[in-house]
């Protein structure tokens, strides 16, 4: 009982959250919308009505028992049409209006979603649960627009119940309780049903994505290795197991269900049988005229429908309820702005220290970083280098504030890096990550996203277009017809540029350098560059970096020569700390990976 | 945008009521015609009841299927289903009709060989001509987009040359079973991709001719020193679909996609960029494996780490889709030409370090 009124609370706390959504987002509309729809679900009862007494006029004109002219009753059939125009008309006009707000409900939900989607944490991004439930939040987020649906279709159902109830039961109220008795056994095998239908949707759900993984495979970049390895009949093996098993189960389940749903249905025939004869008995009594048969047959046919929708709808409601639970779970996750203190960054220096910090990934079993201590001073240029998975962008997105240290303290200038207003506190860093990002946008404007404030205040090319040659872009670009305004990739232009991987990787330093930041950030930016273009890259990135400081990660060791500090990072410590010529004497890793490759050339 | 909807919406509907004021009016005319037959005695009222309740339902069934459903479906679908008929038609991939089956010691020949991507001007490759013989471990140096990956490419026959021929063993190409041919090379491509499938089936599916077998699994995953991942070949890699998968490291994945291009018995081995995301002591481990597989077999290599290049047999250089150097490294040092310029660029750091540790 507690749990049934605790679910019976959550059903009414999403009903009034979507609600509000709808109001807030479209109130006009809603409004004119629900008008509309009043409309629409008292307005069958005029043909009706109008039709009965056709009937009924006809009926007594042709045995003669009528004392109306026959004007009256061919008004009356004219009268009967009209009402079925009016009708047919504001059906029409309240598609149209529901169609424009649900476009607008979509519009918003959209808006609303982006906007949280941006702020949400980073660290809930590449936690695999909290990206699945994402997704799955993601694909059932209109489901709070069906609120308002179900909720019209209640609204019309009760209104349609009133009516009918009201006119039926002044003919015969008796068959009022017997219908709303024989819809308890319907709603009772309905709810069973559908919590049946759930429960195989969440077993299911896996499967689902499964498949879906499968056959995107086929579409994406792996295509290549599929018709290489000829594996194409592994992937579609897998694929094809999924919906087996899944249409096996659901068969089995249908098979299952349909009995329940012929039984369903043949209790609700019940009062209708009982109706009709009392009818025919009426008539043929002639208490009734016949015109009163079919009005008295439609309009119980509408009790009984209007009540069985309602029965539908409360359990669709509830079904919507628990994914609407769904969506506002990860609608209330952590919001990025809403940690962190007001300070703001203050002086020319900056100073960065790195203070017993040790670091764990959500879900995670093993310490990345461990009890790491190190200072970067004003100016200052460091290499980080170590094996792969010894923690080292780790230690960049730490910097960011990306995630928070697991224990320890990250300072700048003296100050726990947390009590920085995070806006303020990021405009310090300009950084580039080891995945590029491309954008589907125009060259100029994928350079100048890094800062758009700068942008904003200039008006022409020279920060961009230096931005592009210290990333050895400058000649690539100038070479296009359209320079800078050249739209990047083909996806919406067909005269866009598809660019390597290494020129995306330049585009992305072009960004880096393009903002006007004291700290630069670079993970591994040669990775995939040829040794000359790493070379300017790097010959570069000293020249830009002059006046800054730079942290900069790489397996390319030989271009740390020149770095003030290297670290070298080993199981999450910092193994090594100190510069190219201090780090060879001592003879350690560094000076190990170093002559590893160096011994090749000299 | 959005009053432009409405308006279209408003539009539609305006010309829906104006059908339907005409249709209405048409089973008005009717309507009132058979009630006044019936008032004059001509029509029973059961037969008056059936024509009209016929000719309403008639109406709304025509109007509903033909007028509006139809004309606007098709309009919706139409076009849907000719891009998925032009889907189905587009060009599969090369026919399987060569008979030959790969040889177990194959020389490949490049002769005159050019090439372009469809639907571009510029030739990627540029009347290339070499020879790499059997057995023979091999590299291919040169600036990012100097045709290194479409070389490679057109050897497994994904694209084929526009003009000039490619022979293995002096047949061409075309005349070798595809299947065969393709099924000969242990591939690792510089995109790797990262399934979601047990770690030992993302081994395996290196060579699917042969049931998995897990000892072989097990060499290929030691000989990219991923041994720590020895006891979980049953677990699913990501988390994508288990709780429980195992997430990999770039690095670590870059490994495992050389692990499966190590597995099964291929008769030679095609790497593209296979240490980008390697610290140099991984690098190192790499560059010696493949040293060591290839001998016997052969293999094709493109790196920009010349440490790594500097061991192979054979060297070629290709510059804007031009074969301009070929030879061994001492080879190349002496002609003192690109390779060297690629070369130097990297030693001149290397000796700069050196140095300064002596001084």
């Amino acid at each position: 009982m507690k749990n049934k009124l605790q679910k019976l609370a959550s059903v009414a706390r999403n009903i009034a959250f979507s609600t509000k959504l709808a109001y807030r987002s479209a109130p006009t509309l809603l409004i004119v919308s629900s008008i509309v729809f009043m409309v629409v679900s008292v307005i069958p009862y005029l043909p009706l009505f109008i039709w009965k007494n056709v009937v009924n006029e006809v009926v007594a004109k042709f045995s003669g028992t009528s004392e109306k002219t026959v004007g009256y009753v061919l008004t009356l059939v004219i009268f009967y049409v009209l009402s079925l125009l009016l009708q047919c008309a504001v059906k029409q006009i309240n598609s149209i209006v529901t169609t424009r707000y649900d476009a607008e409900i979509k519009y918003h939900i959209d808006n609303f979603c982006v906007e949280k989607m941006a702020k949400i944490k980073y660290s809930y991004y590449d936690d695999p649960v909290f990206a699945d439930k994402m997704s799955y939040a993601n694909r059932i987020m209109y489901d709070i627009l069906d609120v308002s649906t179900v909720l019209k279709n209640v609204l019309y159902s009760l209104t349609q119940l009133v009516i009918s109830g009201i006119i039926l039961g002044r003919f015969a109220l008796w068959i009022i309780p017997i219908i709303l008795v024989l819809c308890i056994p319907r709603y009772m095998i309905k709810l069973k049903m559908s919590d049946e239908d759930r429960k195989f949707e969440q077993k299911y759900e896996k499967s689902e994505r499964k498949r879906d993984y499968y056959y995107g495979l086929f579409f994406g970049a792996e295509r290549l290795e599929i018709m290489l390895y000829g594996i194409k009949d592994f992937f579609l093996g897998k694929y094809n197991r999924e919906w087996k098993n899944r249409n096996d189960a659901y068969d089995k389940k249908n098979l299952k269900q349909l009995g329940l749903q012929i039984l369903s249905s043949l209790v609700v025939t019940v009062s209708d049988i009982i109706f009709y004869i009392r009818l025919a008995y009426s008539a043929l009594k002639r208490l009734i005229g016949v015109g009163d048969i079919t009005y008295y047959v439609s309009i119980l046919s509408s009790f009984t429908t209007a009540s069985i929708d309602i029965v539908d709808s409360v359990i669709t409601l509830n079904d919507i309820s628990e994914n609407l639970d769904y969506i506002r779970d990860v609608l209330t996750l952590d919001s990025t702005n809403e940690s962190g203190g007001k300070e703001r960054v203050s002086g020319d220096e900056i100073c960065i220290e790195f203070e017993d910090v040790s670091f764990r990934y959500h879900c995670s079993e093993r310490d990345v970083l461990r009890h790491c201590s190190f200072k970067i001073t004003d100016k200052e240029k460091i290499g980080i280098v170590g094996e792969n998975g010894t923690g080292k962008s780790t230690i960049l997105k730490l910097l960011l504030r990306l995630y928070e240290p697991t224990s320890g303290r990250i300072l700048l200038n003296g100050k726990n890096i947390a009590e920085y207003d995070l806006g303020e506190y990021r405009k310090v860093y300009g950084a580039m990550f080891q995945e590029s990002v491309d954008y589907s946008m125009s060259a100029r404007e994928n350079i100048i996203i890094s800062d758009l404030e700068k942008a904003a205040c200039e008006n022409n090319d020279d920060c961009v277009n230096e931005a592009a040659r210290r990333s050895r872009l400058g000649e690539i670009i100038s070479a296009w017809e359209g320079g800078l305004d050249t739209q990047l990739t083909k996806r919406f232009d067909e005269n866009g540029r598809e660019l390597s991987g290494g020129q995306w990787k330049r585009f992305g330093l072009a960004r880096t350098y393009y903002k006007d930041s004291k700290e630069i950030l670079l993970d591994e930016p040669s990775a995939s560059l040829d040794p000359v273009c790493e070379h300017e890259i790097f010959t570069e990135f000293t020249e830009v970096s002059n006046d800054k400081g730079a942290v900069m990660i790489t397996h390319r060791i030989f271009n740390l020569i020149d770095m003030h500090r290297i670290l070298v990072l080993s199981d999450g410590r910092i193994a090594e700390d100190g510069s190219h010529r201090e780090l060879m004497n001592k003879g350690g890793i560094y000076a190990n990976m170093f002559r590893l490759q160096a011994d090749k050339y000299v | 945008m959005k009053s432009k909807i409405l308006k279209l919406h408003s539009k539609a509907g305006l010309k829906n009521l104006l059908g339907n004021i005409f249709t209405y009016f048409s089973v008005m005319f009717f309507a009132v015609f058979f009630t006044y037959k019936t008032v004059q005695g001509e029509m029973l009222p059961g037969t008056l009841v059936l024509y009209i309740g016929l000719m309403i339902s008639m109406q709304e069934q025509v109007r509903r299927t033909l007028v509006n459903n139809i004309a606007e479906e098709m309009s919706y679908y139409v076009p849907h289903i000719l891009s998925f008929k032009s889907f189905l038609e587009s060009d599969n991939d090369l026919a399987d009709d060569g008979k030959l089956e790969f040889p177990d010691a194959p020389e490949i020949t490049f002769s005159h060989v050019s090439f372009r991507y469809p639907g571009n001007d510029a030739y990627v490759l540029n009347d290339v001509s070499f020879t790499i013989k059997s057995g023979m471990c091999v590299a291919l140096v040169g600036l990012n987009g100097a045709g290194k990956s479409t070389l490679i490419k057109l050897i497994m026959r994904i694209y084929e040359p526009e003009s000039g021929e490619i022979l293995i063993n002096g047949r061409n190409i075309k005349e070798y079973s595809l299947r065969s041919l393709r099924s000969a090379f242990g591939v690792c491509f510089q995109q790797i991709s990262q399934y979601s499938v047990s770690l030992s089936e993302s081994v395996s599916i290196g060579d699917v001719s042969r049931p998995t077998d897990e000892a072989k699994v097990k060499e290929a995953l030691n000989t990219v020193n991923l041994s720590e991942l020895d006891a979980m070949l049953d677990k699913q890699l990501t988390k994508r679909f288990e709780e429980d998968g195992i997430e990999l490291s770039g690095g670590q994945w870059q490994r495992l996609a050389l692990a499966r291009a190590f597995y099964g018995d291929h008769k030679m081995l095609i790497l593209d960029e296979p240490t980008s995301a390697l610290d140099p002591i991984a690098e190192d481990m790499v560059f010696k494996s493949f040293r060591r597989l290839c001998d016997g077999h052969g293999g094709i290599m493109i790196s920009h780490h010349l440490s790594g290049v500097m061991s192979v047999d054979y060297i070629m250089v290709l510059e804007g889709g031009r074969l301009i150097e070929s030879g061994s490294h001492e080879e190349l040092l002496k002609l003192n030409g690109h390779y060297a310029m690629l070369y130097n660029i990297q030693a001149e750091k290397f000796k700069k370090g050196m140095a300064e540790d002596e001084k």
